[in-house]
């Protein structure tokens, strides 16, 4: 990760009605035949908002659905990759996080949804490092917390009877000891 | 890849399918998660509208995959695991799941160490997460004992591996999973238990083949009528329901009848403390657990105290040999560095008992951070120290009463394997 360096700012832009009919060709103008491993080198994605984000090849190295089509096809840098299933917001994010190391600081500064939408993004793009970081960070915010935290926090509905509840709960009681406030 | 998860050697089916894909997370689940899935419906919109710390009107709530929550789940504490076993249908059967156990002990991401305490005559058994401080009420729990039998009771802790703990009940062995409760009697070894023959055994361990899959519980012990001493070993093996005996090795060490010692677990061997009548001096004995072989670990020569002092214990990955700490005497720790390398002996941080209540300690284990814990005799109590053997805290659990043990056990939601005609045990 320290081959990153700070020119690595991802560039959005705003998606053009051209644009948008290029991206059904999957090809964009500028064939460069420079190097697909030159260094500060970006790929284009095509978001699910439809924003087209410049990314820095580091970062979509880690991409390995990406990687699977780059290594299909010619180390061409004209293609445009759609993420259909990964919108701006939560690109930007991941891009942060990659270029921040992985730092658990950065995690706590995500809401509960956009923890979920990156653990969503993560597996899509089949980014392993960022998959088992935001799991952690998840585990982490969730390991201390009540049952009814955890159900709101997955949108769970609770099935089991008033009694089987009250009876898992004399069962395990030691479990239920030092429970953080929701 | 830390996901890449065993291949279940149960028969693949229901979770087990879910998690040896080679693939991240397949979005193909077994029909048995599917259902349990169904059935833990999403919340209505109109139930989630409440405020995030944004300040922002959430609409909805991302709702995950089963697939990612298993993911999630497999990187939390037991702690937690059997706590959330409450929130749903779906949850509780999963958190039950072997497979679910084994995937979760493997990943280790959460692997946490805590120490059992057992106090006999109440009986009373705590758990304590010795990692967090000594003080913190929420870092001590009270463990249920009601899955045991009523009359349960303990008259030694003799061993602890991934998650089970050995306990001797007089009548019987019996292993416990404090964590979930599961727990299965063991006979004692008819051979020991011959009533012709005084055996005094002076050796108990316990221990996983990975190879077999399989836990044994092993004992040393020796004829005290006999001229020449000569150790029998015998072992019970959980998946063949049986004791059986160790042919063939000819080995002669023994102990105080009235002190067998409990093994310490290292590198897939159980390790001892004993005198070697050929070599007439204390050794560490090691058993292979696999090969079910023997060897010896010398103990640093400079090394001189009286054995009944000495005890063998496991810091982080380091075999050590500890002097008990009383009155002027401090705790002596001896760490060997590299294993099996006799020259790796290391005379680590001695502790002064001076500021310990009961001027009396002993070693237990070493916290995350390398803070030494030990426990003060009669009081039932734990001491901290840090690394350099400073003093940091004392706590007592049981006051003015005596016969507690204590042993530290990995925290894990492992099932014993059992082979299919044997029935399983309630």
């Amino acid at each position: 990760m320290a081959e990153r360096g700070e020119s690595s700012e991802a560039v959005m832009l705003k998606k053009t009605e051209e644009e948008k009919l290029r991206k059904g060709k999957m090809i964009v103008g500028d064939e460069s035949k420079a190097g697909y491993e030159e260094e500060g080198k970006k790929v284009k994605l095509v978001t699910s908002d439809g924003v087209t984000m410049e990314v820095e090849i580091s970062i979509v190295k880690e991409m390995e659905i990406i990687q699977t089509f780059i290594g299909a096809t010619d180390t061409d840098d004209s293609f445009i990759f759609p993420i259909s299933n990964v919108s701006s917001h939560i690109l930007n994010q991941i891009i942060e996080l990659v270029k921040g190391e992985y730092d658990q600081e950065l995690a706590k500064k995500l809401s509960h949804d956009e923890l979920k939408e990156i653990l969503v993004a993560a597996n899509y793009l089949n980014m392993k490092t960022l998959f088992h970081f935001i799991a952690t960070a998840i585990a982490n915010v969730i390991q201390n917390k009540s049952v009814e935290f955890v159900r709101d926090f997955f949108g769970i509905v609770n099935d089991f009877t008033e009694e089987e509840e009250a009876e898992l709960r004399k069962t395990n009681a030691w479990a239920f000891e030092g429970v953080d406030e929701d | 890849m830390t996901w890449s998860l065993r291949k279940s050697t149960e028969e693949g089916k229901g979770l087990g399918s879910v998690l040896e894909k080679e693939q991240l997370c397949p979005v193909l689940l077994s029909s048995l998660y599917i259902e349990s899935y169904a059935a833990c419906r999403t919340m209505k919109e109109s139930k989630m509208k409440r405020t995030n710390r944004r300040g922002v009107r959430r609409r909805r709530t991302t709702v995950l995959p089963w697939a990612l929550i298993i993911q999630i789940l497999l990187r939390l504490p037991v702690k937690s695991l059997v706590r959330f076993k409450s929130v749903c249908r779906s949850w509780f059967s999963l958190i039950s799941d072997p497979n679910f156990a084994i995937s979760h002990f493997e990943l280790a991401a959460a692997s946490t160490e805590r120490l059992l305490l057992l106090e006999s005559i109440v009986p009373e058994a705590r758990s304590i997460d010795f990692n967090a401080p000594l003080h913190d009420d929420s870092a001590s729990a009270t463990l249920n004992l009601n899955s045991l039998q009523p009359e349960f009771y303990w008259d030694q802790i003799l061993g602890s591996c991934r998650g089970f703990v050995l306990l001797d009940c007089g009548q019987s062995l019996c292993l416990w999973n404090p964590s979930t409760g599961i727990h299965k009697q063991v006979c004692h070894s008819p051979i020991a238990w011959n009533m012709d023959v005084m055996f005094c055994t002076f050796l108990y361990g316990f221990g996983y083949d990975p190879s077999t899959d399989d836990y044994l519980v092993v004992q040393a012990s020796y004829d005290v009528n006999s001229e020449a001493v000569t150790t029998r070993v015998e072992f019970f093996s959980v998946r063949a329901n049986a004791w059986k005996e160790i042919e063939g090795i000819h080995l002669s060490y023994m102990n105080c009848c009235d002190d067998p010692r409990t093994g310490s677990l290292l590198n897939g061997a159980i390790h001892w403390l004993a005198y070697s009548n050929d070599a007439s001096r204390n050794v560490i004995v090691v058993f292979d657990l696999t090969e079910r072989s023997f060897s010896e670990i010398l103990l640093p020569e400079d090394l001189a105290c009286q054995f009944d002092f000495c005890e063998l214990r496991v810091l982080g990955d380091f075999l050590c040999v500890h002097v008990m700490g009383y009155h002027e005497c401090p705790l002596q720790i001896w760490v060997m560095k590299e294993y099996k390398i006799h020259s790796s002996w290391t005379r680590s941080v001695d502790v002064p008992v001076d500021e310990i209540p009961t001027k009396c300690f002993s070693l237990i284990c070493a916290t995350k951070n390398g803070d030494i814990v030990g426990r003060t005799d009669g009081d039932s109590g734990l001491v901290k120290c840090n690394n350099e053997g400073e003093f940091l805290e004392h706590r007592s659990y049981y006051d003015g009463r005596r016969g507690s043990q204590m042993i530290v056990y990995t925290e894990s939601l492992l099932s014993l394997p059992y082979d299919s005609d044997q029935a399983e045990e309630d």
